[in-house]
């Protein structure tokens, strides 16, 4: 008996930072998982709602999410994410990118690359915001997911996102502020995706 | 109109008046117009392309758009020539006055080309004539005219010949392409053949049977064999055989599909869309923890869980060292499973618990990748 390995990859992105949080490989790829360049936006959509409810289902619960820190109680009963944020994406395999997906994020031309140390990304956060600065102003537009959590508890608060735009006048092409209601005396975790970042969890007491 | 048709016929020494001259040119002329109405479908029979040139006015830029000679075959049956190639009037499209509440930046105006009858203009120096006397040719000329946005919508609701009738006069129109329009300097934008899902129609046939004469039928998307292009053949290879493929360089077809005389079907790709009954069908692969078990193409989540179909699955844990919670040299580490099961909405729960060999009390427990089969039995009825 012969058997052709799978040479193809599907990749499960959150869409607004293109972070990579699960891969699957199948030996009989669905036709409309590929993306062939010529599918109007509508099609394209259909695809996408057809590759996530098989795949996904309503929601994707990722445990063991690698995080650049040490591994919080969030992390370990599993990220939940509602499949209206993600992608289904399938692509060309790449072993290193199957076996420790969430190491990577896609870029610009939708390959994926190892993300940054996020150590050079500065976090604050205070009863009343949020602040998220990038190393540098952006080169193009960056996405960013942020989940606050009471620390020890599994389920977040609150999710913030948008997108840093390279358009924007310094400093906003750099730095987001975003408004938050926080309790004073207690201590957060901030699970932090930012496009071509790894992902971090920032542990803030007010 | 008569209500029989009516053929003219001479006879020796018979004073043939012009009645009878233009009876048999008229009986020829709704002969080959009944053919062309009830054996083809109106539309284009060649040429009549669009092109356009670039050019500049005032630092705005504009289009010089041409037709390109050709013919067609109107829903009457009559021919139109177009013998020269023809520049689209900026003056006729703004005579037409059609921009009024329309949106120049999105909005795409229809090209008609419609065929008339014209008297030609008498010979300056006819001989024999008497002044009242009428032409004695009709020149079957053509308009290229324009209309309003959604106007090529309307194009199957034109009067249609009754079964006895000739070409009539003219004033069918045709579809040739979508024009923009520029106001500011009255000049073309841009042309396209589409817009809307409605395409510049070319011209068909009506049969119920097609025969070869030489045994092979081929169906193709260009009127020459070009490269890469499809093609559908019919032969009589082996009792019959059937092909569908792209043509190479030399016309020649490359098939990526065919059914033989006895049923035996080749398919170079794969086949996709309905489950066959009475089938199994079966995916496998590697896939995360978290994710649902994927499942063949063209299988149903809805029909698993409604237990129309029966769903087989089996999973093992995939281990490779790359996932080892550390990868230095001196750490040395054991591993073995702790759950591996797709639970019942088919999401997979596999997690590996890694254990330091040479540190006692030293694990950790992680999600993992596991191998998976999914087989689907799909019941014969």
């Amino acid at each position: 008996m012969s058997q052709k390995p799978p040479d193809q990859m599907t990749l499960l992105v959150l869409k607004s930072t293109n972070q990579v949080l699960a891969a699957v490989t199948r030996a009989a790829v669905p036709a409309n998982a590929i993306t062939k360049g010529d599918e109007t936006d509508e099609q394209k959509a259909k695809n996408q709602t057809a590759e996530l409810d098989v795949l996904v289902g309503t929601r994707l619960t990722v445990r063991d999410l690698s995080v650049k820190s040490t591994i919080p109680t969030l992390i370990k009963e599993g990220i939940s994410f509602s499949a209206n944020d993600l992608a289904a994406v399938t692509l060309d395999l790449d072993p290193k990118v199957l076996i420790t997906p969430s190491l990577y994020s896609l870029d610009s031309k939708t390959k994926p690359q190892q993300g940054l140390d996020p150590a050079a990304l500065v976090f604050t956060a205070t009863v009343t915001s949020i602040t998220l600065k990038l190393p540098n102003g952006a080169v193009e537009d960056t996405g960013f997911w942020i989940e606050i959590y009471v620390k020890g508890k599994s389920q977040p608060l609150q999710i913030v996102s948008g997108t840093i735009e390279k358009s924007a006048t310094a400093p906003a092409n750099q730095e987001v502020l975003k408004s938050i209601q926080l309790a004073p005396s207690t201590t957060y975790q901030f699970l932090t995706f930012v496009q071509g970042f790894q992902p971090l969890v920032y542990e803030v007491s007010l | 109109m008569s209500s029989t048709i009516d053929r003219p016929t001479f006879f020796e020494n018979q004073i043939l008046g012009a009645a009878d001259l233009t009876a048999t040119v008229e009986h020829s002329r709704g002969q080959q117009a009944r053919h062309n109405r009830y054996l083809h479908l109106w539309g284009i029979s060649f040429g009549l392309g669009l092109t356009a040139e670039p050019d500049e006015e005032g630092g705005v830029k504009f289009k010089k758009i041409t037709v390109a000679a050709g013919a067609a075959i109107d829903g009457t049956g009559r021919e139109v020539v177009v013998p020269q190639p023809e520049s689209l009037s900026e003056n006729k499209f703004s005579q037409l006055q059609l921009t009024g509440g329309q949106d120049l930046d999105k909005d795409w105006f229809p090209i008609f080309l419609v065929g008339k009858d014209q008297a030609a203009q008498k010979p300056p120096l006819s001989t024999k004539t008497c002044d009242g006397s009428a032409p004695s040719r009709v020149e079957e000329k053509y308009d290229i005219t324009f209309g309003r946005p959604g106007g090529a919508r309307k194009l199957d609701e034109q009067k249609i010949a009754t079964v006895g009738e000739g070409p009539g006069s003219g004033g069918w129109q045709m579809l040739l392409g979508f024009v923009q329009w520029n106001d500011a300097i009255n000049k073309f934008k841009d042309f396209k053949y589409s817009d809307g899902g409605i395409s510049r129609r070319y011209a068909g046939v009506q049969a119920d049977v097609v025969a070869a004469r030489g045994g092979t039928l081929e169906f193709r998307t260009q009127t020459t064999p070009q490269a890469k292009k499809p093609a559908l053949v019919l032969d009589e290879t082996g009792d019959g055989l059937l092909q569908f493929g792209s043509l190479d360089a030399q016309g020649n077809l490359q098939p990526v599909f065919s059914v033989n005389a006895k049923g035996d079907v080749k398919a170079e790709g794969k086949i996709a869309g309905a489950v066959t009954p009475g089938s199994v069908q079966v995916q496998s692969g590697i896939v995360m923890d978290g994710l649902l078990l994927p499942l063949p193409p063209g299988i149903d989540p809805a029909d698993i869980d409604s237990g129309k179909f029966t769903l087989h699955s089996h999973v093992t844990p995939h281990i490779t060292a790359d996932q080892a919670p550390t990868s230095t040299s001196t750490d040395i580490w054991g591993v073995v499973p702790i759950d591996c099961f797709v639970d019942s909405s088919r999401r997979i729960n596999c997690k590996l618990r890694w254990f330091r060999v040479d540190v006692i009390n030293t694990f950790q427990d992680r999600a993992a990748l596991c191998d998976y089969t999914a087989i689907v039995s799909v019941p014969a009825t």
